[in-house]
């Protein structure tokens, strides 16, 4: 019962306008991706994540850029963070738009996650998380992504908002002095999470448009594309909670109870009316990640299994069995293409 | 209507004020306003209060181009929930027209209009409902905020073709060309900027039809109750007015409004008020005033304030002052000093 992931139709105009400016044909893009391009005009439209990702895989190509998008006032320019932008706009403080933000990332993509991580001093990490279907997300897609929330917070505050440092999961790129140039601070590589550390002082800063009847109007809104994605559901939330919680180890239902502000039996009360069970969203949780990060070569085999909260190889090795039916190397050779398999798929 | 400005709108002001290091608190002191008003977002600003907090903050900086930044505009506008519907438009063009239609909600007391031209458009700024002069920082800080509004909703270095006041050139010039980034001349017919057609034309990044929809459904609402904030005053006006014919109907003063009879009835209400009530007031207002003009006989004061006979007129005095009428005179006889 693996959820399709998907990103929403003004998010996905916001990208393919950003490409436009940076000389792709969009027109043709769309041809070769086998999509139609008459679906950016249908407001209501969503885009599977892997459509999404086959996308910036083609204009990364064509236009021979590997930093594609990674231009901040061209971010600045197309970034389109749909209804919750606006929720965002109405909130009073950057922290409350952020947290707005958190809550209702599955509108703009259920395929992202995004949290605010609170650290013992003044600062706090934004941790930008996701997902593909089955195909490996681009590492353009996630610096972008962390662009878009710097330029975001730029454009709410209407100042320079300078963060502390950037971490991002993927190795040091050959593109890096880009990535120099459009954040402006302290980068690393090949970290455990991709997020961005904010000082207090800017967290804190006042939103020149805060308005608490527009707030309440456009979370309305919020929270009836959230329901209609499902997001209502104590499953989506569980797998949420358990995708954010997985390279930490194999998280413990109690846990995931509490932080739903749930008692124990009433979650498993609501999965088993949902038809599902905590074991259940665990196991898809983790072939779900499995798929992706077996997809990306840069992540080591026992690197994956600690990623998926396996705190032995040998279980990630069984569970990849049951999963596809062959071990983690065949499987990330099959789908990678690599020699020393027949392609006949 | 009475022209008047949000109170969000004034508090960017104040904070734009204090960027330029104006002692704000001071500024409220001195402008005899009660700082609670600013916090209440339902709160409203007399065209000359905001005249006169320009005035002085001019004065308290030094600075005669005060807010001709268009950094520091960026910065402090705050333009109500209007700034909502203008980003979710189709484009620059269809976000001024929305700016045009709701403008009341930031200020009744600012006029907007797009005035054609073959190049594009003016944008159209003025001000009404003051008695004490415009001071021209005030106008240039409109027209600079509505720029500022174009580029941060475009997103874009939005740049006009030029720019126009109707004051005299100040010796600040140089600061006006900086902020509006194009040619600017003074001594014209109106305060106007002129966009080209393509600026007008730019698709906005935000555009989102279904939100327009919900927005200006909210917005319509809020128009609609600002709009009968008036309609009591009005109301009161008219029943001033026709007093001296007679106690003046309901439904005639509701004709003379333009409106039906049940749509008055319903506005009052949302002020939470009635036609009965006003007339009272009215009533309760004249007669203390020509009570105390002696001139006027209590027998004709009776009848001025459209009393069929002097009985009820007694009955009211009793009930508005606690005392019949000739004692209510001669209290406020007593109470004055000889003339």
């Amino acid at each position: 019962m693996t959820m399709r992931r998907t990103s929403s139709c003004s998010w996905v105009r916001g990208v393919v306008g950003l490409f436009a400016a940076e000389g792709v044909d969009v027109a043709r893009l769309f041809e070769e991706a086998g999509m139609d391009a008459a679906r950016l005009e249908r407001a209501e439209e969503r885009f599977e994540v892997d459509e999404v990702s086959r996308l910036w895989e083609l204009a990364v190509a064509w236009s021979g850029q590997p930093a594609l998008g990674l231009d901040r006032a061209l971010a600045a320019r197309h970034i389109n963070f749909d209804v919750v932008g606006y929720a965002m706009l109405a909130s009073p403080s950057l922290r409350a738009a952020l947290e707005g933000l958190a809550r209702s990332m599955a509108v703009i993509s259920d395929a992202a996650s995004f949290e605010l991580q609170q650290q013992p001093g003044d600062e706090c990490w934004l941790a930008l998380g996701g997902l593909g279907n089955e195909r490996p997300v681009p590492r353009q897609r996630y610096a972008f992504g962390m662009l878009t929330i710097l330029v975001m917070s730029q454009w709410l505050t209407r100042r320079e908002v300078r963060p502390l440092a950037i971490e991002f999961r993927f190795p040091e790129p050959p593109e890096a002095a880009h990535y120099r140039a459009a954040f402006g601070c302290p980068l690393r590589f090949s970290q455990p999470e991709n997020r961005m550390l904010l000082a207090g002082s800017d967290l804190r800063l006042p939103l020149p448009s805060r308005n608490p009847g527009m707030l309440e109007l456009h979370e309305a809104v919020v929270r009836e594309r959230l329901a209609a994605l499902g997001g209502a559901r104590t499953s989506a939330r569980v797998s949420e909670e358990i995708v954010r919680r997985l390279h930490r180890g194999e998280p413990r239902r109690e846990e995931i109870a509490a932080s739903l502000a749930l008692a124990d039996r009433t979650l498993q009360r609501r999965l088993l009316a949902e038809g599902t069970s905590f074991a259940q969203l665990l196991d898809d949780a983790r072939r779900e990640l499995g798929c992706k990060y077996l997809a990306e070569p840069h992540h080591s085999i026992p690197e994956v299994a600690e990623l998926l909260g396996f705190a032995d190889q040998s279980n990630f090795f069984r569970a990849c069995k049951r999963w596809f039916g062959e071990s983690p190397g065949h499987y990330r050779k099959r789908v990678l293409g690599l020699p020393g398999e027949a392609a006949h798929a | 209507m009475n022209s008047d400005s949000s109170s969000s709108w004034v508090r960017g002001l104040l904070s734009l004020f204090a960027a330029e290091g104006v002692d704000t608190a001071r500024l409220l002191r001195a402008a005899q306003f009660d700082p609670a008003r600013i916090d209440d977002p339902y709160a409203r600003f007399d065209a000359d209060e905001v005249n006169r907090l320009w005035e002085l903050a001019v004065q308290a900086s030094g600075k005669p181009a005060l807010g001709i930044d268009a950094g520091l505009a960026a910065t402090h506008i705050d333009i109500e929930g209007v700034a909502f519907v203008m980003l979710a438009s189709d484009t620059l063009r269809a976000g001024l027209e929305e700016f045009a239609r709701y403008l009341a909600l930031i200020s009744s007391a600012t006029t907007f209009a797009l005035a054609p031209d073959p190049a594009g458009a003016w944008l159209v700024m003025g001000h009404t409902g003051y008695s004490r002069p415009v001071p021209p920082q005030r106008s240039a800080y409109s027209l600079l905020a509505l720029l500022t509004v174009c580029r941060w909703i475009t997103r874009q270095d939005i740049r006009p073709l030029e720019a126009q006041f109707s004051f005299p050139a100040p010796a600040a010039a140089a600061a006006y060309e900086r902020a509006f980034g194009c040619r600017v001349r003074f001594g014209c017919a109106d305060h106007r900027f002129l966009l080209s057609a393509a600026d007008l034309a730019a698709s906005l990044p935000s555009r989102d039809a279904a939100l327009l929809a919900l927005q200006e459904r909210a917005l319509d609402e809020r128009l609609a109750s600002l709009e009968a904030t008036g309609i009591g005053r009005r109301v009161a006006e008219a029943i001033v007015a026709r007093l001296p014919l007679g106690e003046p109907r309901r439904a005639e003063v509701a004709q003379g409004l333009g409106l039906t009879d049940r749509t008055l009835q319903r506005r009052l209400q949302a002020e939470r008020t009635s036609f009965q009530q006003l007339l009272d007031d009215a009533r309760r207002s004249l007669a203390q005033r020509y009570l105390a003009d002696r001139r006027y006989p209590l027998a004709q004061v009776a009848h001025l304030v459209g009393f069929s006979d002097e009985s009820n007129f007694f009955r009211a005095c009793k009930r508005w002052f606690g005392a019949p009428p000739g004692q209510v005179r001669e209290a406020q006889q007593g109470a004055q000093p000889p003339s």
